[in-house]
């Protein structure tokens, strides 16, 4: 019973399929239509790019908060009444795009141009970090160039495959890629595409919930994700579950066991003004607790009762929201901040510096040599924690979805992230920075390690009954080298001719040497680094402020304190590495010799302030006589 | 342009100790009047030498630490162990620098055969050495005040490279006078020994 049905459903769907190759029916042809003499917005990126700036771009300069009350419009351009028979999830594209915003080139913006090709990278960022933990993964992702990531396409990663893991914590702007595969391009086409999402930054509606949007995502309703994030509709149902032919126009044309499943929105009846429109909290410049959706590091120490004993960024504490400094304009590329970035005005220097606007306090750095500018970044002193003896753990809003529904909230739960480790920039400076050890499977092609997909390993594992019970607080399973020795077997004796397998972890390549397993260096194997911008510290808290020898000390954790090593192996966890060896051409006996000579600095003080006094008296005692001599010599000559 | 000023400094100084070192074996001078003859001799005696050579020692390693910074790096920034050695010889350089003024400020007070004495051929070692002691003592206080005044949390980062530089700018003539009136010094003594 349960096949025929099933082929009668296929049979529907193919009929619905090639329909859809047809001018598409409305779903609800007969719904009066609000404004119908409004601009369909059905091809995304030919029709948005428009010369002269849309109503919403082009503003009469007034500085109230523009009323956005304005029709929903469902992803083929059509306004959604409220009395829709069948109602569609809004598109934010078509919604925010349609007459006002030129959302073509907002999509160009930082937030969504990861997967646009030709965009620079610029400076290291926060990578995304894929994690497995029934294969001990935990590598970084980037679709930007950033030395230390991998492009999701390595691993054989599709950009569906991106948007379902992540695309929960992103501001959208996901879509079938150029040579998506058949099987991605039907998935594309059941989920909708993950459209940018304006309403992340700009909705200030207390009812917005960025969680119930990665919720939506997770179960691939990508289509409905803002709807359901606003809170103006409720979205039921899982387009994961919806077999490749669905059409979400055509829901109905599923198996009956699938029907409970068909994503359905259902608009709140009070969401609709008289008019048929919907008023929307929309902010120019968002609120700084709409970043930290996405832009959360927290200590693991501080979470939890702890928290109270965090501090904030001195910025975000007088007042200063984001995005004051992380400025755009209409093309939505942030201001990064960092020295040498496009944008000189908004960084520490442009604000703190001598002469310059907004009122910032000058910098006066009383009684520190120039040369720490010249050799350390302003974030080396003032931002992150002050560093300790070994570095501390955190979490991330981007790494460990913090704020989503059933997030593991153990402080162990990977990705293993730590900080501060000073490390040496491009440009020669230290600043501090943020770590993550790489742990991946690969194979070693032309003495390159390829990385290998979680899945793929996980087969191998499940092959080879080596599958190791999960621990309940997130963190690493509890293996060893005989497991790793096991695994890379296994992968051997899947793909013997695909190069041998290696395991990467604890800044250690792993591999099978003449069956046994051998550890050795890497390049690919060393942590990924990215630059600690928040929290910043004031003057008062910023290191150094309690004296040189905050760092120029022989146990200064700056350049002698331990990075921990994180590894699925507890032997590789035991050894730390020490900071200095981040910080290349450090001439780290000079800075111990150096910092041996400090305890004398009080006496070099006293004894110059000594001399140079007593100088000043034996100056004026015979410059006096002089004058009172020649005073005489005066005097006598007048006689 | 603080390259230049130093060789335009230490141009100088070998200027004057080769016209002088050439004008006196052209004159072929006899003994000058070295003035009063100093009192004391045994461990008083050999203290003061010890002194004075201590003195020149720290300056000059002072001086050459500085120097061979400006010689050998672009940046011509006293940095690494160069400024250990440097700062390392401040504390000694600053006492020697007391005792010196100590042992030579009476015997190197200015007097009226001073005048006579530097038009005299041959007779200017002893008004310029009291010249050039004087000078350098002159110079020191802003030497050390300038660069220990740095080390107090005391100055912007503005103000602090202004001291560097009174300091770089002081220490330069502070080295040309000290080594100015360790070779006049070095030609009294010697001229008195031959008497």
């Amino acid at each position: 019973m349960g096949t025929v049905r099933f082929s009668m459903a296929a049979a529907l769907a193919t009929m619905c399929l090639l329909e859809a190759q047809q001018p598409k029916p409305k779903l609800v042809d007969n719904k009066p239509k609000l404004v119908d003499n409004k601009p369909k917005l059905v091809d995304n990126k030919a029709k948005l790019v428009e010369n002269k700036p849309k109503l919403g771009d082009n503003s009469a300069g007034s500085r109230g908060q523009p009323a956005h009350i304005i029709p929903l419009r469902d992803p083929e351009g059509d306004t959604i009444q409220p009395g829709d028979r069948r109602a569609l999830p809004f598109s934010v594209t078509q919604t925010c795009g349609g007459d006002c915003h030129d959302v073509a080139a907002v999509s160009r913006g930082w937030h969504f141009n990861a997967t646009q090709p030709g965009v620079p990278a610029g400076r290291n960022g926060q990578p995304w970090l894929l994690v497995d933990r029934e294969t001990a993964t935990q590598i970084p992702l980037s679709y930007r160039t950033w030395p230390g990531t991998y492009r999701p396409r390595q691993l054989g990663m599709s950009d569906r495959e991106f948007a379902v893991h992540f695309g929960g914590r992103t501001a959208g702007g996901f879509g079938p890629e150029e040579h998506a595969s058949q099987a991605d391009r039907a998935r594309w086409s059941v989920s909708g595409n993950l459209e940018v999402n304006c309403l992340v930054c700009h909705d200030a509606s207390p009812a917005y919930d960025q969680a119930e949007y990665a919720n939506q995502v997770a179960k691939e309703n990508f289509r409905y994700a803002p709807v359901a994030a606003s809170g103006i509709g409720l979205v039921t149902g899982s387009s994961k579950q919806m077999p490749d032919l669905f059409d979400y126009l055509l829901p109905n044309s599923v198996e009956d066991s699938l029907q409970a499943q068909i994503p359905k929105v259902e608009y709140g009846p009070g969401e609709f003004l008289p008019s048929g429109k919907v008023a929307f909290d929309i902010v120019r410049q968002p609120k700084s607790s709409q970043c930290y959706y996405c832009h959360t590091n927290t200590d693991v120490d501080l979470t939890g009762a702890a928290r109270w004993k965090g501090h904030e960024d001195i910025h975000l504490a007088r007042g200063i929201a984001c995005n004051e400094c992380h400025r755009h304009g209409l093309d939505h590329m942030v201001v990064r901040g960092y020295e040498g970035g496009a944008t000189a005005s908004l960084t520490c220097e442009g604000c703190h510096a001598e002469g310059n606007a907004m009122g910032a306090p000058h910098a006066d750095h009383e009684g520190i040599p120039p040369v720490h500018f010249a050799r350390m970044t302003c974030t080396a002193c003032h931002s992150g924690p002050l560093p300790e003896p070994s570095t501390r753990q955190f979490k991330n809003g981007m790494s460990h979805g913090l704020g989503e529904f059933n997030v593991n909230k153990s402080s162990q739960t990977l990705p293993h992230l730590s900080y501060p480790v000073f490390a040496r920039q491009a440009d020669g400076k230290l600043a501090p920075n943020r770590l993550v050890w790489p742990a991946f499977w690969g194979r070693l092609q032309n003495g390159a390690v390829s990385p290998i997909h979680p899945d793929q390993v996980k087969k191998a594992i499940e092959k080879g009954k080596l599958s190791a019970p999960l621990t309940a607080d997130g963190s690493w399973l509890n293996v060893d080298e005989h497991w790793v020795e096991q695994v890379l077997r296994a992968l051997d004796e899947e793909a013997p001719t695909q190069g041998p397998a290696v395991y990467i972890a604890g800044g250690k390549l792993h591999r099978l040497d003449g069956g046994r397993l051998r550890s050795e260096d890497n390049a690919q194997a060393q942590p990924y680094l990215w630059p600690i911008a928040h929290d910043v510290r004031p003057a008062t808290q910023a290191l150094g402020a309690k004296g040189c020898q905050e760092c120029h000390s022989t146990d200064s954790a700056i350049f002698f304190g331990k990075v921990a090593v994180d590894s699925p192996l507890a032997s590789e966890r035991k050894v730390a590495w020490t900071m200095s060896r981040f910080e290349k051409n450090l001439d780290v006996d000079y800075q111990a010799r150096l910092a041996g000579t400090w305890k004398y600095r009080i006496w070099l003080k006293v004894i110059g302030l000594a001399a140079a006094g007593l100088l000043l008296l034996f100056l004026l005692a015979y410059v006096l006589r002089a004058v009172e001599r020649l005073s005489a010599t005066t005097v006598g000559r007048s006689r | 342009m603080y390259r230049t000023a130093v060789l335009w400094v230490f141009l100088a100084v070998v200027a004057i100790v080769a016209v002088d070192l050439v004008l006196r074996l052209v004159l072929r001078r006899q003994a000058p009047d070295v003035g009063e003859r100093p009192a004391g001799s045994g461990l008083f005696g050999w203290l003061r030498v010890a002194v004075n050579v201590l003195g020149f020692a720290a300056l000059i390693l002072a001086a050459s630490t500085s120097l061979s910074a400006l010689l050998t790096t672009t940046e011509g920034q006293l940095t690494g162990d160069r400024l250990i050695w440097h700062v390392g010889s401040a504390p000694a350089f600053a006492l020697a620098a007391v005792a010196i003024a100590l042992f030579w400020a009476h015997r190197n007070r200015f007097s009226a055969a001073d005048w006579s004495r530097l038009t005299s051929p041959g007779d200017w070692a002893i008004p310029l050495r009291k010249l050039f002691f004087w000078i350098a003592v002159a110079l020191a206080i802003p030497t050390l005040v300038s660069i220990l005044a740095a080390m107090f949390p005391l100055f912007g980062t503005d103000d602090q490279q202004t001291l560097v530089e009174i300091h770089r700018y002081c220490a330069l003539p502070l080295a040309a006078a000290g080594l100015l009136f360790a070779y006049f010094a070095l030609v009294t003594w010697r001229e008195r020994s031959q008497d």
